[in-house]
Formats: C-alpha cells, sequence, structure tokens
C-alpha cells in the first residue's frame, strides 16, 4: 500500500476538497435573499420552533434554505439546463418549449372544484346585483390560443369546452359573456411582426396587442366605439414568468409594447399615481409589473371629458391579465375602477357606493380554476 | 435525510466524515452511533427511541440467549421474545390501519383508521436485528457484548433507510476492527458518485414520465404511452433502488465496511428465477435463510414445496407496502417462479433472445401491479396496456424522454464495466467521468427543489 504515488488518490483529493471547501465556502458566504433569474425571494432561514421540530417543518425549512442559498445556483441552474437541452428535452420545471421561441406551462389537470366554486361565487353575486349589465371574460392560455406553436402530442388540458360550460351557466342568470379564442386566433396566425403576437414567448400573460383584441371584442359586444389606440412603445428584453421556471439557458427575450393613453388621474388605492404604467419596472426584471403598477386592491382610472354627455362608469374584477386590458377601457369609459379580491375584500361596500353602466369580470383560465378570492363575491 | 440532497453532500457529509475520521479508533463506533442519530432524527425525530428501543431488546435478548446456551426453552421463549417485539413494532406501525382497513371491509364495520406515520426505515432495521437475534440463537454468531457496537450497526445511517439489509454477520468483524485506508475510501466515494447519479440523474429523469402519465390519468393515454411509462418506471425504479444501494455501499466502504451487493444487473435476467437472484438480493436472501428454509426449502414434498415458495413470496409482496397490490405483485412472481420450476427453466436457459422478451415483459406487467395501489386504476391501465387505445400523445414524452430513456437502458446493462474494463481500468478516464457524473448531480439536485411559488408576486 505503502509503495502507491500519491498521484493515485488524485481523484480523492480533489472530491474531498470540492466537498470541503464548497460546503465551507457556502457556510461563511451569505446568500442572497432575491433572484433575480428566478424572479423571486429565496427562503431565509426559519426560525426555531419545538412544534416545527417535531413535525418536521424545522428541518425542512434548513433543507429549502440551503437550496434556495446555495453558492452560485444561478450557475448550478444554467448547467442542469443546458444538460437537459443535450439530453433533447423539450421542458424544464412544468414549462415546455414549443416552436419559434415559445414556451408554454404544462396544465394536466386543473382544480375542477375550485373552478365551479368561483363559478357559482360569480353566479351569486349577479344573482345579489339583477340590474347590472355584467360580462364575464376567460382568457384561454397561450398554450390553447397558440397551439400550433405546441408540441405535438402535449396533452394539456382543453379549455375551450371548459370555459364554453362556464359561460352557459353564467348566459342563464343573465350574464353576458365574450368567448375569446377567435378574436385571440386571428393574430396568431399573423406574420412573426414583434408585438402582433397575442403572448408573450416567456411568459404567461398576453401581450397588450392581445388584451387589445379582447378589448375589441368586448367592446364590439357591448357596441361602443372601439378605435385602435396610436402612441406605442417598446421595451426589450423581457424574460418573463416562463424563463423564471424553466431557467432555459438560450432563451428568447420578449419584446415588451406598450400604449399611450392619455388620462387624468389614476390612484391606487386612494394614493394617487403616476399614469397607468410604471415606468420603473421596464427597466426591472418583472417588466409585466409596470401594466397598471402590479396587482393592487383598488385601481381607479379617471379619464373624464371622452363622452359629452353622462359620466361612464366601470367596474372590472380581474387578475393581473387585466393589469393590461385596462388601460384600454378608459379610452371609452370615464371613470374604470378596477379591483383584485386578492387585495381587496369590502365588495359589498364597493357596489352600495357605486353606480357602475358596466361590471366586468376578465380572468385568465389559469386564476379561475385556482384562485379562492373570488369567494369575496358572495355576500 | 436522504443521500440525495444538497444537505446530505454539503453539511452533513462532510461534518460526518471529518468527525469520523478525527475520532480515535475506541470511540469510532460510539461517533458512528451517534451520527446515525443525527441522521435519522433530521428526517424523523419522532422515531429514534423506537429503533433505540428495537436495538436495545435485541442486544439484551442475544446476549441472554448466549448465557442460557444449554436451555432449550429459555432460548426458544427469548426468541420469541425479540421476534414479537421485532415483527409487532412492524406489524403495528406498518400494517394497522390495512387491517382495520380489511375487517371494517369484511365484516361492513366502521373502526376508524388511527393516526400512524410509518418511522423511518423501520422495514430494513427491523429485518437487521431480526437477523442478528435468529442467528444468535441458531449460534451462527457469537452475540454482541459491546452495546455501542450493536447500536452503531442497526441505525448505521449509510443503510438505514433504504437497505441494503446488511446481517450482522456480514459485518460483525468490521464492527470490532476496521482498516480505513485512503484507497477504499477513493473506492467508496466513487460508487457513492455512482449511485448518486443512478438517483438524480436517470431516476428523477425518466421518472417524471411515469408521474404525469399518472396525472393524465390512465384512461386518458394511448396504448403507445402505456407501454412507454411502464418503461419509464422500469428504469426509474431501478435506478432509484439500486442507485441508493450503490450510495450506502459507497458510504459503507468509507467508514470501512464491507456491504454485500443488492443488485446486479437484474434487467439482463433470462428468467424470473434469475431476475430474484439479481434484484434486492439480500431481501432475497433474508427470506430465503429465514424463511424458506426454515420451512424446509427444497427438501420436502413437492406439494409442500410449492406451498413454501408461496409462502415466501406473500411475505416479500407484503413486505413492499401495506396493500393489496404488492401481495398480488409477490403472487405474480411466485406464479412465474413455480412455472419455471417445474419445466420451463431449462428452455429459458437455452434461449438466446426469447427468454429476454419473456423476462422484459413480466417484469414490466409487474410494475404496473406495483406502481398502482388502487385496483380499479390498476385494470384500467392493463386494459389500456393490453388494448389498442389510439393517440398521439406518446410522441410528445418520446420526443422528450427519448434519450433519458435510452441512456437507461444501455445503463442497465454491463456496458460501463465492458467499456471501463476495455480501457484497462484507467485510472484518470474513470475519474473524470465520475467527476462529470458528481458535477451534473450536484446542478440536478441545486435546481429540482425550486417551487414555483411565482404566483404570490403577481
Amino acid at each position: 500500500m505503502k509503495s502507491k504515488k500519491w498521484t493515485s488518490y488524485i481523484f480523492l483529493i480533489l472530491f474531498a476538497s470540492f466537498i470541503f471547501g464548497y460546503s465551507l465556502a457556502d457556510c461563511l458566504i451569505p446568500g442572497r435573499e432575491y433572484s433575480e433569474l428566478e424572479n423571486r425571494y429565496l427562503a431565509a432561514m426559519p426560525s426555531f420552533t419545538v412544534s416545527g421540530l417535531f413535525n418536521n417543518t424545522y428541518t425542512l425549512k434548513i433543507e429549502e434554505h440551503t437550496n434556495d442559498r446555495f453558492l452560485l445556483r444561478d450557475m448550478w441552474i444554467t448547467v442542469k439546463s443546458i444538460s437537459e437541452t443535450a439530453l433533447l428535452k423539450i421542458e424544464n420545471n412544468n414549462i415546455v418549449y414549443g416552436k419559434d421561441g415559445y414556451m408554454f406551462e404544462k396544465r394536466l389537470t386543473y382544480d375542477s372544484e375550485q373552478l365551479e366554486k368561483n363559478t357559482s361565487s360569480l353566479l351569486s353575486f349577479a344573482e345579489k346585483f339583477p340590474g347590472n349589465s355584467i360580462t364575464l371574460i376567460i382568457v384561454p392560455t397561450s398554450d390553447i390560443v397558440l397551439s400550433d406553436k405546441a408540441p405535438r402530442g402535449l396533452r394539456n388540458i382543453d379549455q375551450v369546452p371548459v370555459i364554453e360550460e362556464i359561460y352557459q351557466k353564467a348566459q342563464e342568470r343573465g350574464i353576458h359573456t365574450v368567448g375569446l379564442l377567435e378574436p385571440l386566433r386571428r393574430y396568431g396566425h399573423k406574420p412573426e411582426i414583434i408585438g402582433v403576437m397575442p403572448f408573450y414567448m416567456t411568459d404567461h400573460h398576453w401581450t397588450a396587442l392581445g388584451a387589445y383584441r379582447a378589448y375589441q371584442a368586448y367592446a364590439e359586444s357591448l357596441g361602443l366605439p372601439s378605435e385602435a389606440p396610436v402612441y406605442n412603445h417598446q421595451v426589450s428584453d423581457f424574460y418573463g414568468t416562463y424563463y423564471s421556471k424553466s431557467k432555459k439557458f438560450n432563451a428568447v427575450p420578449d419584446t415588451i409594447e406598450w400604449f399611450d393613453i392619455p388620462v387624468k388621474s389614476v390612484t391606487i388605492n386612494g394614493e394617487p399615481v403616476d399614469g397607468l404604467y410604471d415606468h420603473e419596472k421596464w427597466g426591472q426584471r418583472d417588466k409585466y409589473a409596470a401594466f397598471l403598477h402590479g396587482n393592487n386592491g383598488v385601481t381607479v382610472i379617471d379619464s373624464t371629458g371622452k363622452q359629452d354627455d353622462e359620466r361612464s362608469k366601470i367596474l372590472v374584477f380581474k387578475d393581473s391579465y387585466g393589469n393590461a386590458f385596462a388601460p384600454f377601457l378608459s379610452a371609452y369609459f370615464d371613470e374604470v375602477t378596477v379591483i383584485d379580491l386578492r387585495y381587496f375584500m369590502e365588495v359589498e361596500k364597493l357596489m352600495n357606493s357605486g353606480d357602475y353602466d358596466e361590471i366586468l369580470f376578465l380572468y385568465g383560465f389559469p386564476a379561475f380554476s385556482s384562485e379562492t378570492s373570488l369567494v369575496n363575491l358572495r355576500l | 435525510m436522504v443521500f440525495s440532497s444538497v444537505m446530505f453532500l454539503f453539511r452533513f457529509m462532510p461534518a460526518a466524515f471529518a468527525l469520523y475520521y478525527l475520532t480515535p479508533r475506541r470511540f469510532k463506533n460510539a461517533m458512528l452511533f451517534a451520527l446515525s442519530l443525527v441522521f435519522y432524527s433530521w428526517g424523523e425525530v419522532r422515531f429514534f427511541p423506537i429503533m433505540l428501543i428495537s436495538a436495545t431488546v435485541d442486544y439484551f435478548v442475544g446476549r441472554a440467549i448466549e448465557k442460557k446456551r444449554g436451555d432449550k426453552r429459555a432460548c426458544k421463549g427469548l426468541l420469541a421474545i425479540s421476534l414479537a417485539f421485532s415483527l409487532g413494532s412492524l406489524l403495528f406501525f406498518k400494517y394497522t390501519n390495512f387491517f382495520i382497513d380489511n375487517i371494517n371491509l369484511l365484516l361492513n364495520a366502521d373502526i376508524p383508521n388511527i393516526a400512524l406515520t410509518l418511522p423511518l426505515g423501520i422495514s430494513f432495521y427491523t429485518f437487521q436485528t431480526m437477523s442478528y437475534t435468529l442467528d444468535v440463537y441458531r449460534g451462527k454468531i457469537k452475540a454482541e457484548k459491546n452495546y455501542i457496537n450493536f447500536a452503531a450497526y442497526v441505525a448505521m445511517f449509510p443503510q438505514l433507510i433504504a437497505g441494503p439489509i446488511v446481517r450482522y454477520s456480514d459485518i460483525s468483524r468490521e464492527m470490532k476492527s476496521r482498516v480505513i485506508n485512503i484507497r477504499q475510501i477513493q473506492s467508496g466515494a466513487m460508487l457513492f458518485i455512482m449511485g448518486l447519479g443512478s438517483k438524480v440523474l436517470i431516476a428523477n429523469n425518466v421518472g417524471e414520465l411515469w408521474t404525469q402519465v399518472e396525472q393524465i390519468g390512465f384512461d386518458n393515454i394511448s396504448t403507445a404511452l402505456a407501454w412507454l411509462s411502464i418503461l419509464a418506471f422500469s428504469l426509474q425504479i431501478y435506478f432509484d433502488f439500486s442507485g441508493y444501494s450503490l450510495m450506502a455501499i459507497g458510504l459503507g466502504k468509507m467508514l470501512g465496511f464491507d456491504f454485500p451487493q443488492n443488485f446486479h444487473y437484474p434487467y439482463i435476467s433470462k428468467s424470473v428465477t434469475e431476475f430474484w437472484r439479481r434484484w434486492h438480493i439480500t431481501l432475497g436472501s433474508f427470506f430465503r435463510e429465514y424463511v424458506y428454509i426454515p420451512l424446509g426449502g427444497n427438501r420436502v414434498f413437492k406439494p409442500r414445496q410449492y406451498l413454501n415458495i408461496f409462502i415466501v413470496w406473500f411475505l416479500t409482496g407484503f413486505w413492499h407496502g401495506a396493500s393489496w397490490n404488492f401481495v398480488l405483485w409477490g403472487l405474480y412472481f411466485c406464479l412465474f417462479l413455480c412455472i419455471e420450476k417445474s419445466f420451463l427453466l431449462k428452455y429459458l436457459e437455452s434461449s438466446k433472445i426469447l427468454s429476454h422478451i419473456y423476462l422484459l415483459f413480466i417484469v414490466a406487467v409487474s410494475w404496473a401491479l406495483f406502481a398502482i395501489t388502487d385496483f380499479s386504476r390498476l385494470g384500467v391501465f392493463l386494459k389500456t396496456m393490453f388494448g389498442a387505445v389510439n393517440g398521439d400523445d406518446w410522441m410528445y414524452y418520446l420526443r422528450n424522454y427519448a434519450a433519458s430513456l435510452v441512456l437507461g437502458i444501455a445503463l442497465s446493462t454491463p456496458l460501463l464495466r465492458v467499456i471501463s474494463e476495455k480501457l484497462k481500468d484507467n485510472y484518470a478516464v474513470k475519474s473524470a467521468f465520475a467527476a462529470v457524473v458528481l458535477f451534473l448531480s450536484v446542478a440536478y439536485l441545486v435546481d429540482s427543489t425550486y417551487n414555483p411559488f411565482l404566483y404570490f408576486r403577481f
């Protein structure tokens, strides 16, 4: 044994140095709190509790923390992404890579129970306020609208019949509905010019133009005018939520387009803010959060002077899809009140104080089948 | 704690091995015992006392049997106490609710289930302690005098939670005096990395396919996808289980122990008989040694032999989980083993290709019985497998998983070993390969735990 040279143990020496050295460095170098790449806060060190220890959540949280704050985490994530590509994988962390740089979320199931609950919350709201003109719009996700860009054989749940069923129930209670599949698809088949596609490649949201198409369809159904807004701006290098999940090393970034629509004032939860967009966000990672300053409880857009006669008011209940949509409403309505039920619960008070000409429910299919906050509509 | 985690690789492992190597030889077993308790408690702090009690009972029973060697009846009584305790705790924790459910079903009763969590590794360590007491009783080994040595054996962290089932006789010598040399540590580290790669790079990768098919629902898939998914599950369970065993063997080597081999290329077998000599070897030999042979084994008249085989495979199936499908799975193998024993085996062994097809087909179907606990869902799956359900869903999955599946299939043959022999065990190549596997495994571990909590900010 002694006769063997140290060179025959180089592997062990390197292995031990790597494990010991890296562990030590990882313990000593403080980790980040926020990951730009993943667009989320990383798990913090849990505080010790006896009950946490005994139900095993304490140690689990430590493991999560250790993983999240692991030294050079982004480098390791990129290594995995490259390796997956080398293995010819067309998905990572539940995000599927389609044609032309499009990413889609894999949705093999949906929560039909929650969907049922949300539908009935909506119907009970309509019953409670029978005199109002209410419209429901459910936005199908990009994998449905742009199904020709999804890989063949991807068995995502077909949202179309599900939405159709909800629409049917809504119509029976006198709620208007607007189907979006066709209006959005009309865009999808146009040549690939930036800003023409209704959905982002790397994000689950629709583009401003997708939202505008939906607005057109909505306006048409109400018999309102819908001229195309004129001033548009572009912000490049948008890496959205699908990118944050898949972390595809060679993803093609999106270009965000937004429209300058003149308004008189915008308030969020009673506080005035500067315009429809949070321009600071264009320069940051989470660019979609610029639309309507992100998700907030109550946003009121005042654009008085649009109409000659009476002041027209619309109330919108929405998820984040509504943030790109609401600006277009201000082209016609004098006052647009936008409610995010996740952050606003006083629906009854709101309904009693305001006199709205139109009420719109605008939700993406994912939120409408998973959100628990629609229960706030039950009064 | 699982081996395939950042926590183990970059926290527990360096700390544990540093402490272990620095501890003077006399106290190494005590240190190993202490480290194992930390390892065990990390995942499940409430249940380590049960393991300790189990070890303590068998320690004292072992010593008492040795003292009363001449008194057959006393020895039998002592053995009964130990077995009652080991089997009792296993039955209680693992099978109580299963029995309650079945009684409810049979008698139309409504006895409520009791809230029980299965203590980590109980199926493995109870088998280890039982094998010890049985071996002492049969005079095959001497009872361990030192409590710490014995407790360190029972609790030893490498094989504690997923085997291999190490018998005391396998490592009793090493428990007392073992050489820990650098060559052994190095080959242990390499084995560990290969096991880690099996689990993280192959099992996890192809396992996703099966999980997704489960999500789609068995009544929504095509026949082609059903077969593709069962192929994926076959590879997943092999690389997961053998990977764990390999990691345990590697860690054992790094600690100075030689654990028995647990898997030996099972998928290249030509018969079910051969398959079970290559799959989970330590479990098979446990049942052979402590159930089949004591029942009379092969040295009884034919019908009794088949009864013995039936008993062994009923128990083997049941050991895998408290659900009827595991029993069915065991008896399914029993059926083929009996057929092979009566006439088929000699034909299989002389056949070159057909026998492999036969074996792989039987094993693939067996994994369906194993993976699907609910009988009505199992029925739907088998119907899809053996029906003709059309669909293009398989195209997506084949495209996404083809390379991983091919890699898995290639690595379940001795291909790597052959290459390594061709290269005359070239140290540089082997080292570079292990380094790449480790590097990639860490990358997959770091990203796998990313939980998509993205919506909370949107």
